[in-house]
């Protein structure tokens, strides 16, 4: 197998996952301009999407339901969970300190994975895919059509989510109350309507992700831990509230990921995200992109 | 005066619930809650840790748990292989630790704010989960370190349960001064000025810089102390136990007991090794109540147990006085 | 001041009744510990239910010396000291005759100590062949270790089977290491057939990187050891990467929930076992199709390894015809008994299961494997 084509495998690999990466960092970044919160517990609404998608394409609940409607159920569910982490929990926190907020988020996170536990069962399950999983050979490279179907989808969903932000008039009142929370109320801006808006929406991107990656790596109650700290680094790669940063930041952290594993060590994958956070942190707190000093997080 | 006085009463409720519970069970010696109380005195001496760098100092610190895994395994790798003493490994334990803190505290410098602080600590943390785990010719990998010996104080091998609950309390009650004697001095009210306002602090002359590496490397000592005692106490330990979710059980330790407080920090050590016992009883449910319990405390519960605890104490004085008073009336 | 002395101390008094329970003063309890939550509770979820299956079984048939068998189920979450408080809350509260479990290596080595001193036998599921190197009489392990699975599977692929190039695709916790050392070990006289080794960190789910490498290297067979959902989801994608190695791997890589991650890549996997749910023996058949109609899930050696230590302890009691912890440890080391996992006779370190069967799957079930020399 020569260099580039074991190169180009890495990459394509490495951005599939990254797409969904991104996506679930996007979903922090979109809610931490627009609220100045962190959900810690993003990870499992990953989690409870792709769960209650799998409930209903496996028939659970009596019928069973192609995948698109199941996955708008999913997706609605996840926006739920979301606005109801945010009213019930993160809201009171933050006025107290970081502290509390990421305490209150991990006590959330240990209650939905437990629950899940108790109602779906620890053993993981197969959600079936969309596309089919076998690959094809263009150009003499293996590439596996779920693999690029997630992909697109996911820039497709950032895409339209761009598009609603800077187009429409309730896309603009949100990125508003984003810019200038004080003077946007001042200007017949709903804080609520905002606030409330933006939270539904990133929570259901972020499940929307859960129910895009499914196919790919099978529906288990820990699903959710894994992606929270990968997309927590992309999105702080991409600059912690840079919506379009944070999907590139998923992209590369994926891509690098895969090429440090390939050509360094799997042992040291881990680790070496690690280090290179530590790096960022060290030397570009503001994320990649960062143009100006760093918004104080 | 109010507040100090306020601090000294809670200092002694828990002298005297240490008293009493401890005391209790090295009468009474129930394996059981013993084990159970053992881990919440080495838990409360994590919880001391965070609560100098996260409750004094506003430095959140989310890699306690990579302190508290060079503590164990400096401890352990110098009893098991080198034949160290317990006393001399523990020592060296903590100074190791408290040197990896010192380094930990200069990335630290460089962010700004809580979400940063997070990410670098926890990186940290999972550096050392992941060097432990592949380092396998100093450290023995995954298969982690069997046989760790129990320490001996002037002769005596410290071998019954009772034995290890007098060594531990022995020591919280010591490191609890010492973090307390911290807290009233100019280093704990120079840390808490950090916390307050790093531009007032540093317009008052204060040095930003030594006293947030000052902040990591205590908490770094107190939790390479624990993670000694917990290694020798364990008799085993491998890299699994040094996880992320470790590094948040403290961060829940010094929430439920009170950020800030020291004897809250026992208290919420204690805890949060008791209340997953006390739910057993109800099986599956069992982690749902704890993490249940969890998030409401973080929301009702702000200033944690101890916040309770004086309100707790006040309305019980209230209520029995006022009888006392109508039966000497009568 | 007073208030508070008193209120502390009937606090602290209570704790000492903490987690008591009379309830079972008339029965024989074997306690059953193992991860039911965090990460790895699907190993508690099959062990449970195993035990759960053979508990009812020996109720139904009188139980053990006229009483009644209670199951009493604790959750470790795979950490040590939460396994070392199950185990006190076993002893020192239910009064168990006996434990079973921890599934998972860390948390038994936590627990012998305690053991030794509490003087009861126990069962462990982890397979790290040093628990049973420590000296401890009281240790029964009912499942092959490591060097036992990896060993004779290493001895079948290369030696009955034909298998000249190897690579080996292991996690990085204590399993996959020391399999893999167990691999190295028995293959040492080989030199050059172990033509790859790559490792990842259990709950990683991409395997990208590491099957390229592995793919450059053209092995003839590929050894996976790591958690079934990783190693379903590994072979998967090594399909898919173009790679056409016999797949093989211990107990595990044969589960519906591997197979059901793989999604058809493990067709024709070899794998070793004590537990073979293919085997025609009518009480596999049975356990099989118990577990199946109970749980709609197939159990996987976990399952039976649940099952078969209830047994072993029932059939210690009575052979002993006492419950009486040093009277089932005799029995016990005496004991010879078949199980659904294979024959156990436990040797001087306690090591109970010395051989395993080798099996494929077969369209997507598990069946025997006779190899077929290359």
């Amino acid at each position: 197998m020569g260099f580039l084509s074991v190169l180009f495998q890495l990459i394509i690999g490495g951005l599939a996952i990254g797409s969904v990466y991104g996506l679930v960092a996007l979903a922090h970044s979109m809610i931490w301009s627009g609220v100045r919160v962190v959900n810690f517990a993003q990870g499992e609404i990953f989690m409870i999407a792709a769960s209650v998608a799998l409930m209903f394409v496996t028939g659970e609940w009596g019928q069973t339901l192609p995948f698109i409607p199941s996955a708008i159920i999913g997706t609605i569910v996840s926006a739920i969970t979301g606005l109801l982490i945010y009213l019930l929990v993160m809201r009171p926190t933050t006025k107290w300190g970081f502290l509390y907020v990421i305490a209150g988020c991990v006590g959330v996170q240990m209650l939905l994975q437990n629950t899940a536990i108790l109602i779906w069962g620890s053993t993981g399950r197969p959600f079936p895919a969309v596309l089919p999983m076998t690959p094809i050979s263009v150009a003499g490279l293996l590439i596996v059509p779920q693999d690029v179907f997630i992909l697109i989808i996911s820039l497709a969903v950032a895409g339209a989510l761009w598009l609603f932000l800077s187009k429409t008039k309730l896309g603009t009142a949100m990125r508003a109350a984003a810019q200038n929370r004080p003077v946007a109320g001042l200007m017949g801006i709903s804080h609520v309507l905002t606030d409330g808006l933006t939270i539904a929406i990133a929570s259901a991107v972020a499940g929307f992700a859960g129910i895009l990656l499914a196919p790919k790596f099978f529906v288990t109650p820990q699903m959710g831990s894994l992606i929270n700290s990968k997309a927590f680094t992309a999105a702080v790669l991409g600059g912690f509230g840079n919506i379009p940063g944070a999907i590139i930041g998923g992209l590369l952290l994926g891509v690098l990921e895969n090429l440090a594993a390939g050509f360094i060590s799997s042992q040291f994958k881990d680790a070496i995200s690690f280090i290179v956070l530590i790096l960022i942190m060290m030397f570009k707190p503001g994320g990649l992109f960062d143009a100006g000093p760093g918004r104080k997080a | 005066m109010r507040t100090l006085s306020a601090k000294t009463r809670n200092l002694t409720t828990l002298a005297v619930i240490l008293l009493f519970g401890v005391g209790s069970q090295f009468l009474i010696g129930d394996p059981y809650v013993s084990h159970v109380l053992i881990l919440g005195g080495i838990y409360g001496l994590l919880a001391i840790g965070l609560n100098i760098v996260t409750g004094f100092c506003g430095q959140i610190n989310l890699g306690m748990a990579g302190f508290y895994a060079i503590g164990s395994y400096t401890s352990a790798i110098l009893s098991v292989r080198y034949g160290f003493g317990f006393w001399p490994a523990f020592l060296i334990s903590i100074l190791s630790s408290t040197l990896v803190g010192v380094v930990i505290g200069f990335p630290a410098l460089k962010v700004r704010g809580g979400v940063y602080l997070v990410l670098i600590t926890t990186s940290f943390a999972g550096i050392i989960q992941t060097v432990l785990n592949q380092w396998v010719g100093l450290t023995n990998g995954p298969m982690g370190i069997v046989g760790i010996p129990a320490p001996s104080i002037f002769k005596h091998q410290i071998s019954t349960l009772q034995d290890w609950l007098v060594l531990v309390y022995a020591l919280v009650l010591i490191a609890a001064l010492a973090a307390i004697r911290i807290e009233r001095s100019r280093i704990g009210r120079s840390l808490i000025a950090v916390r307050e306002s790093e531009t007032s602090a540093q317009s008052l002359g204060i040095n930003l810089a030594f006293y947030k590496v000052l902040a990591f490397a205590l908490s770094a000592a107190f939790a390479g102390a624990a993670g000694s005692l917990y290694a020798h106490y364990m008799t085993t330990i491998s890299p699994d136990i040094y996880s992320f979710s470790t590094s948040v059980l403290v961060l829940m330790m010094i929430v439920v007991g009170g950020v800030g407080s020291i004897p809250g920090s026992i208290i919420g050590g204690i805890i949060v090794s008791v209340l997953p016992e006390l739910l057993r009883p109800l099986n599956e449910l069992q982690m749902i109540v704890y993490s249940l319990l969890i998030v409401l405390s973080t929301i009702y519960l702000r200033k944690g147990i101890m916040g309770l605890g004086i309100d707790t104490a006040r309305f019980f004085r209230r209520t029995l006085s006022v009888r006392r008073n109508d039966e000497q009336a009568r | 001041m007073r208030v508070r002395i008193r209120v502390s101390a009937a606090i602290f008094l209570l704790s000492a009744l903490v987690g008591f329970s009379p309830l079972y003063a008339q029965d024989i309890v074997i306690g059953a510990i193992s991860a039911r939550t965090g990460d790895n509770a699907a190993l508690g979820e099959m062990q449970g239910n195993g035990a759960k299956i053979a508990v009812e079984e020996i109720n139904a048939a009188g139980g053990i010396l006229g009483k009644k068998l209670v199951l009493a189920l604790e959750d470790s979450q795979g950490v040590p000291a939460q396994a070392v408080a199950a185990l006190n809350k076993l002893v020192y509260r239910d009064r168990v005759v006996a434990v079973i479990g921890d599934s998972q290596s860390s948390p038994c080595l936590a627990m012998l100590p305690v053991i030794l001193k509490a003087q009861i036998p126990m069962l462990p599921h982890g397979t790290n062949p040093s628990i049973t190197k420590q000296g401890n009489p009281w240790i029964f392990r009912t499942r092959a270790n490591d060097a036992v699975k990896f060993g004779s599977l290493g001895d079948f692929l290369v030696n009955k089977d034909g298998f000249k190039r190897m690579a080996v695709l292991h996690d990085s916790a204590d399993y996959g290491i020391g399999g893999m050392a167990a691999l190295r070990t028995t293959l040492s006289s080989k030199s050059n057939v172990i033509v790859a080794e790559e490792s990842w960190t259990p709950g990683d789910k991409d395997f990208s990187s590491q099957l390229l490498k592995i793919k450059k290297a053209e092995p003839d067979v590929l050894v996976l050891i790591g958690p079934m959902v990783d190693m379903g989801l590994a072979m998967k994608q090594a399909r898919q990467m173009g790679i056409t190695a016999q797949f093989a791997g211990g107990a595990g890589i044969e589960a519906s929930t591997t197979l059901g991650a793989a999604g058809g890549a493990g067709e024709g996997l070899i794998f070793a076992a004590g537990f073979i749910s293919a085997n025609p023996d009518p009480r596999v058949v049975s356990f099989v199709q118990k577990f199946t109609a109970l749980y709609g899930k197939k159990p996987d050696d976990f399952a039976a390894t649940g099952y078969d230590s209830i047994y072993l302890v029932a059939e210690a009691i009575k052979a002993a015809k006492s419950t009486k912890a040093e009277e089932i440890k005799k029995a016990l080391s005496t004991l010879v008994y078949k199980g659904i996992e294979g024959t156990f006779a436990f040797d001087d370190s306690g090591e109970g299961l010395h051989s395993m069967q080798f099996g494929t799957i077969s369209n997507g079930q598990p069946a025997f494997y006779t190899p077929s020399k290359k």
